[in-house]
C-alpha cells in the first residue's frame, strides 16, 4: 500500500528544527532565515526545487523534426505544452531500438545486442557478470540479474514512493502476467520468444485488444523488480490491479499520488502504430475497440489532451508536481541536426567504410547522440546503425517537454540531454545521494563524469510562483553551456 | 521572539499560496489546410487537406496509415529494414466540378530517398457529388521516414510524411 513518504516527513521536520535554532539567533538573521524559510515552500536537495512529484510519460519513435517543428498538425504537444513548461530542444535518445532507451533511463545500463533488437527471446542476459563503469557484460540476453539496481530500487531504498503504469496490460492475461511486472513468462533458461506486438482484438481470447508491449517497460528487464514485491507498483494505466488502483485513482489527492509515476501508453496512445490494433482514444475502455484508427502523434495527442489534465489538476501536481514528456528514441527524419550528404560515396570521397551503407540520402553525419555517450561493453554501436547510417553513437534528437511551477512557462533550453542525464537528474531531485557506480546515488553512465543533470535552464522558476502560459520562446532561451546551469546551491537539509 | 519564532514556525510548516498553475486546454481540431496549384501543402500522415483543383474544384483528401506488416526479426533478432506497408486514400467533394483523384499521381518515397513501387486497390477516381473515393497504396518500404505525395496533373500539390517502424 501507498504511505507518506519518510523522506519528505523528515525533511520537513529538519527544517522546523533548523528554524527554531536559528530563534536564538540575533534579530537580524532571523529576518533571514525567515525569508529563507518562508519566502517559499521550502528548499530542495543541492538548491533543485523542492518537487515532490514527478509524472514521466515515455512516448515512441519520433524525432524532433517530426513532433517540434509545426509539421505536425497535431499541435497540443508541440504548440500547447511547450507554452506552459519548457521544451528541451537537444534531448538525446540513446540507443535504437526501443528497449535499450528504456534500460538506460531507468538503469544507467548502455545497449546490449538483444536489448538493441527489443528482446526478440525474453530471456536472462549472460554471461551478466560485471564490467567497467558500473555496466554488464550482456552479449546476449535482456533480463539482467538481481544485482543490477534501478531507480525505482534505489526509490524504494530511499522511502521515496512510486508506481508504474501500463496502458492496456493486462488485457490479454495468456500473453503477459499483469501480476508481475508485466514480463511474458519467465527469463529462466531459453526464455520466451517474441515477447509481443500490439495485438487486435480479433487475437485476444478475451475480445478485446491489447497494444501493451513487453518492450515499452523498463521493469521487465530487471530481476531486482520482477518476480518481487515491486510488481505490485507496476499497474495498468485505467483500472489498476485487485491489489493497486490505477492512475486516475491515484491523483485524487495528495497522499495517494506516488511520488513518481511512470506512464508508458499502449503501441497506440504512445504514437508508435501509425495504425492502431485497437482504440486510439483513452477514453475508451475495452471492450468495444475496432482497429485501424489513426496512430501516430495524432493518437499520442489524444492521450496527452486526456491525461495532462487530470494530472495537473490534481493536488500533488499543483503542491509541487512535475510532467515529463518525452520519447524513447528517434526516428528520421534528422533535418535540422547535421543531416549531411558528405558520408556518400561519390567519385574522389572515401564514403562509408562499409559500402553497402554508401546510399544517396546517406544520414551517418546526422548529430545522434551528446554528452560524450559511451558505448558500454556490450556493443560499439548503440544506435545500431540503424537507418543506413555507418556511425550510430546514441538514439537522435527527440526533444522533450517539462512543467511545473518551478519552470518558467514558454522557455527553450538548447543544453544537450540524454537518458542518462535524465536518470542523474531523476536521482539529484529526490535526494537519492549514496550509493550507486559512483557512490554518490548515480547508476551506470549516469555516474559518468561531468554528465550534467537538469539545472537552472530547467529549473527557471525558483520561486514557485504559478505564471501564465507565454507562447514557446518568448519565455526566453537558455543557449548551450559548456558545464551546463547548475543551480544555485543550498545548505543541504538532509542528514 | 516568540512573535518571530511563530512566523519561521508558520513559515517552515505553511504552505505560502503561490498560485494555481493553469492547466492547458486542448486545442479545437485543426482546420484542414488549404492546397492549390503554387501553395502545395506539407502535412503529417492522417492530417486532411483541403485541395482546390485547377478546374475550381475543391475537395477534402485525407492518407491514413501506413498500416503496417511486421515481419518477424531478421537475422539476430534485429528488427527487419523493410515492412509491407498500406496507405489508405480518402477524399470527398466540398464544391465545384469533379477532381480526379488517381491512384497513379501518388508518389510513395522511403527514407532513403528511393521511390517506391506501390500497387493499388482500387485505381481512384473522380470525386465529385456525394461520391467519396477510396482506395489503397500498398509496398514494400524501408523503415524509417517516408512520404506520399499526391501530384494531379504532374505538379505536387500534397506531401505527407510518415514513419515505417518495425520496431
Amino acid at each position: 500500500m501507498l504511505t507518506t513518504s519518510r523522506r519528505w516527513l523528515g525533511r520537513r521536520i529538519r527544517v522546523v528544527l533548523l528554524a527554531l535554532g536559528a530563534v536564538a539567533v540575533a534579530t537580524t538573521s532571523l529576518s533571514a532565515t525567515a525569508l529563507a524559510f518562508g519566502g517559499d515552500q521550502g528548499h530542495g536537495f543541492n538548491g533543485l526545487p523542492p518537487i515532490k512529484h514527478v509524472w514521466l510519460i515515455i512516448l515512441e519513435n519520433k524525432s524532433y523534426e517530426a513532433t517540434f517543428t509545426g509539421l505536425n498538425k497535431n499541435s497540443y504537444l508541440w504548440e500547447t505544452l511547450p507554452s506552459y513548461g519548457v521544451l528541451l530542444t537537444q534531448y538525446y535518445g540513446t540507443g535504437h531500438f526501443s528497449a535499450d532507451n528504456y534500460v538506460s533511463m531507468v538503469s544507467g545500463q548502455a545497449p546490449t545486442p538483444d536489448v538493441q533488437n527489443d528482446c526478440p527471446q525474453f530471456k536472462d542476459v549472460s554471461p551478466g557478470t560485471p564490467a567497467a563503469d558500473g555496466q554488464v557484460n550482456a552479449s546476449s540476453g535482456c533480463v539482467y540479474p538481481d544485482w543490477v539496481q534501478t531507480l525505482f530500487n534505489q526509490f524504494d531504498q530511499n522511502g521515496i514512493t512510486w508506481k508504474a503504469y501500463m496502458q492496456d496490460m493486462g488485457n490479454d492475461p495468456t500473453r503477459e502476467e499483469a501480476s508481475d511486472c508485466g514480463i511474458p513468462g519467465s527469463p529462466s533458461g531459453s526464455g520466451v520468444p517474441d515477447p509481443g506486438s500490439a495485438e487486435p482484438a480479433s487475437s485476444n481470447p478475451a475480445g478485446i485488444a491489447d497494444q501493451y508491449v513487453p518492450k515499452h517497460n523498463p521493469t521487465v528487464f530487471f530481476s531486482s523488480l520482477i518476480n518481487t514485491e515491486n510488481c505490485k507498483d507496476v499497474v495498468p494505466l485505467g483500472d489498476g490491479l485487485a491489489s493497486e488502483p490505477g492512475l486516475a485513482h491515484d491523483l485524487q489527492s495528495e497522499s495517494t499520488t506516488p511520488d513518481f509515476s511512470w506512464i508508458t501508453p499502449d503501441n497506440c496512445d504512445d504514437a508508435h502504430d501509425a495504425t492502431c490494433k485497437g482504440s486510439n482514444d483513452p477514453a475508451i475502455e475495452p471492450p468495444g475497440q475496432a482497429p485501424g484508427d489513426q496512430g501516430g502523434l495524432y493518437a499520442s495527442d489524444n492521450f496527452l489532451k486526456f491525461w495532462i489534465p487530470k494530472i495537473m489538476a490534481s493536488p500533488a501536481f499543483q503542491d509541487d508536481g512535475l510532467i515529463d514528456i518525452t520519447f524513447d528514441e528517434a526516428f528520421p527524419p534528422y533535418t535540422i541536426y547535421g543531416n549531411s550528404f558528405s558520408d556518400y560515396g561519390a567519385p574522389g570521397e572515401p564514403g562509408n567504410a562499409n559500402p553497402a551503407l554508401n546510399v544517396n540520402t546517406d544520414t551517418a553525419q546526422s548529430v545522434v547522440a551528446c554528452c560524450n555517450e559511451l558505448p558500454g561493453p556490450n556493443t560499439s554501436q548503440p544506435g545500431d546503425q540503424a537507418f543506413g547510417q555507418d556511425t550510430t553513437p546514441g538514439g537522435g534528437v527527440t526533444g522533450s517537454v517539462l512543467i511545473s511551477r518551478y519552470i518558467k512557462p514558454g522557455t527553450i533550453s538548447e543544453q544537450p540531454y540524454n537518458h542518462y542525464s535524465w536518470l542523474r537528474s531523476m536521482e539529484d531531485l529526490f535526494g537519492i545521494d549514496r550509493g550507486g557506480t559512483d557512490g554518490k546515488g548515480h547508476l551506470g553512465y549516469a555516474a559518468a563524469p561531468g554528465l550534467i543533470p537538469f539545472g537552472a535552464d530547467v529549473y527557471s522558476n525558483p520561486s514557485g510562483r504559478a505564471m501564465p502560459p507565454t507562447p514557446s520562446g518568448s519565455g526566453g532561451t537558455f543557449a548551450a553551456r559548456a558545464g551546463g546551469w547548475p543551480v544555485d546551491q543550498d545548505s543541504d537539509h538532509r542528514q | 521572539m516568540l512573535g518571530t519564532a511563530s512566523l519561521i514556525l508558520a513559515g517552515c510548516g505553511a504552505t505560502p499560496n503561490l498560485g494555481r498553475v493553469p492547466i492547458p486546454i486542448p486545442p479545437s481540431d485543426p482546420t484542414p489546410v488549404t492546397a492549390e496549384a503554387g501553395q502545395p501543402q506539407l502535412v503529417a500522415m492522417g492530417d486532411a487537406v483541403r485541395a482546390i483543383g485547377p478546374s475550381g474544384g475543391v475537395i477534402l483528401i485525407q492518407a491514413l496509415g501506413p498500416e503496417v506488416v511486421v515481419p518477424s526479426p531478421g537475422p539476430g533478432g534485429r528488427p527487419p529494414d523493410q515492412a509491407f506497408a498500406t496507405i489508405t486514400i480518402r477524399a470527398s467533394a466540398l464544391s465545384g466540378p469533379p477532381l480526379q483523384v488517381a491512384a497513379g499521381d501518388f508518389q510513395v518515397i522511403d527514407d532513403l530517398g528511393d521511390t517506391v513501387a506501390m500497387t493499388t486497390d482500387p485505381a481512384g477516381g473522380p470525386v465529385a457529388g456525394d461520391a467519396p473515393v477510396e482506395f489503397r497504396l500498398q509496398g514494400t518500404i524501408n523503415t524509417g521516414s517516408g512520404s506520399l505525395t499526391w501530384s494531379p496533373q504532374g505538379s505536387p500539390l500534397v506531401t505527407w510524411d510518415f514513419d515505417i517502424e518495425t520496431d
